[in-house]
């Protein structure tokens, strides 16, 4: 028996999901939470063989819980729920052990399936993702740049990003300045935009 | 991007820096009808009344030519500036000449070939004999006459790059919006004859469902929106492939992004390209290879090394996977 722990906010869709699981014969759902904060507490109390999360979720994004998942308990397998149009975040996906990336509206049994062979410790990830990926090629930012464009993107001012990342204002906006002409953004907010759809923040 | 709005902000201040030196020199012009030798107070304010009147038409016409376009009624104006300049000589002192600079320049900017050349080479030609007219050596004249020259030859230097920005800036755009409706045309038509006839048979799949559904066949209807959901999907992935084919990144981007993706999966991996480059396109067939090598690899799992290199042999570019043991080559045509 596979047990699942499954995250997504819109209550619709994770009752959706519980009950197509629930008819699996070799499944069981253990766990169900609507915020990404809550997946690490909700996995050490059940210990899930496979989490199932969304990407966007209130709280903390389905990548950073991964992450979370990942240093805290290695043994379970993720897989996240996401669209075709942040294919950037598949990097990210695969820097942060998640074991599979599953497009959103693919069949049903395409998610079944997933779960069935993450759990034997395989891979899965869609190739329409990969071929979205390479299109949009690795983001151009920095580490740093991409922190401050995060922290820019919360929408805080640009002396709480200084104080928060521990630098002084002119770097902070040297940082911005780069990021946005790297991008290719006509201002901050562009940039942001930006990188959010291609899936570099 | 920021270096577009740089150029933009060049394109606007040109003609602005173009019509500031243009007044600055006749206003040099003024100081001397006060001071030099020869000159007294009238003199002074005669030069001051004609560069009043001669100035505006003459930095009206920089302004609309740095612009690159012609000034209304510019031919009026040319003749109005004319005749203050020239009325202004016997009165406004020796050094007055220097203002055929404007005249001359003006000449160029405002009449077409070859009236403007003969106009400016007659004026350039009259200002030391005018000059020696009204007093001034024959050794001073030259000077003057160079002072003509190198000052029309500094404004016109200013004006007609200024020009020539706009009208690139111009062609620029017309080109942009040429390509632009270029591309929606071939988006339209592959809209239309690819996924729109797809949509329609979806359309139509969905109307017999209907029709099996009032007619009480649940079978039959059920049967059909397993067809039409099938069909959605087909259309969906086929929607998704045009699009990907309107985007094409260069062949360095995408195997940077595997190589990328490959190390973040746990396969360590290099690229290894040639010096002299490598093709900047890729043919679809090679790019379906590439990606499905990629996949594959991605899914295998977190487990030994990989190479891409690129290699470059009478003419033809290949690309070598190599994982663990196994090499794959893919043919690459741009």
């Amino acid at each position: 028996m596979i047990r699942v722990l499954i995250a997504e906010d819109m209550h619709m869709i994770r009752s959706a999901l519980v009950a197509l699981l629930s008819m699996e014969d070799d499944m069981e759902v253990v766990a169900e939470v609507e915020r990404g904060d809550e997946v690490l507490a909700a996995a050490l109390r059940v210990r899930p063989d496979v989490a199932v999360l969304d990407i966007d979720m209130p709280g903390l994004d389905g990548l950073s819980a991964a992450e979370q998942l990942s240093g805290r308990l290695p043994d379970c397998r993720t897989l996240v729920l996401t669209g075709l149009s942040q294919p950037g975040n598949l990097l990210r996906a695969l820097k942060v052990h998640v074991r599979g990336f599953i497009v959103k509206d693919a069949p049903a049994q395409t998610l079944t399936d997933g779960i069935r062979r993450i759990a034997r410790g395989e891979r899965v990830i869609d190739p329409e993702l990969v071929a979205a990926a390479l299109e949009t090629g690795s983001s151009p930012l920095t580490a740093r740049e991409t922190e401050v464009l995060r922290a820019a993107a919360s929408g805080i001012r640009t002396a709480q990003i200084a104080t928060q990342i521990s630098l002084s204002q002119a770097t902070v906006r040297n940082y911005l300045s780069n990021a946005i002409s790297k991008v290719g953004g006509r201002n901050r907010i562009d940039a942001i935009r930006i990188s959010r759809d291609a899936g570099w923040l | 991007m920021t270096d577009l709005w740089r150029s933009d902000r060049v394109v606007r201040l040109a003609p602005v820096a173009a019509v500031a030196c243009s007044a600055l020199l006749p206003l040099v012009q003024v100081g001397l009808a006060f001071s030099y030798v020869g000159n007294d107070v009238g003199t002074g304010l005669w030069s001051l009344a004609a560069t009043a009147l001669y100035l505006p038409p003459h930095l009206r016409h920089i302004w609309y030519v740095a612009r690159a376009r012609r000034p209304p009624l510019a031919g009026w104006s040319l003749a109005g500036m004319t005749a203050v300049i020239v009325g202004a000589t016997p009165l406004a002192g020796n050094s007055w000449p220097r203002a055929y600079t404007a005249l001359g320049v003006s000449f160029l900017l405002v009449l077409p070939a070859p009236w403007s050349y003969l106009g400016y080479v007659a004026v350039v030609a009259a200002a030391a004999p005018v000059a020696h007219a009204l007093g001034l050596s024959w050794a001073a004249a030259p000077w003057l006459t160079f002072s003509v020259l190198a000052g029309s030859a500094a404004l016109l230097l200013l004006v007609w790059p200024a020009a020539a920005l706009t009208r690139l800036r111009t062609a620029r755009e017309v080109l942009a919006q040429r390509a632009v409706m270029q591309e929606r045309r071939r988006i339209d038509d592959d809209l239309r004859h690819g996924l729109g006839s797809a949509l329609e048979s979806i359309a139509a799949r969905g109307d017999r469902a209907a029709s099996k559904v009032a007619n009480g066949d649940p079978a039959a209807a059920a049967e059909e929106l397993t067809g039409l959901a099938e069909e959605s999907r087909r259309t969906l992935a086929e929607a998704r492939r045009r699009v990907r084919g309107y985007r094409r990144p260069s062949l360095r981007t995408e195997l940077e992004t595997a190589a990328d993706l490959l190390t973040a999966a746990g396969v360590a991996t290099r690229l290894d390209l040639p010096r002299g480059g490598i093709p900047d396109t890729l043919a679809p067939q090679a790019r379906g290879a590439l990606r499905a090598t990629v996949t594959r690899l991605l899914r295998a799992g977190p487990a030994g090394t990989c190479t891409i290199t690129a290699t470059v042999a009478d003419g033809q570019v290949r690309l070598h996977v190599r994982a663990g043991d196994t090499t794959e080559t893919i043919e690459v045509r741009a």
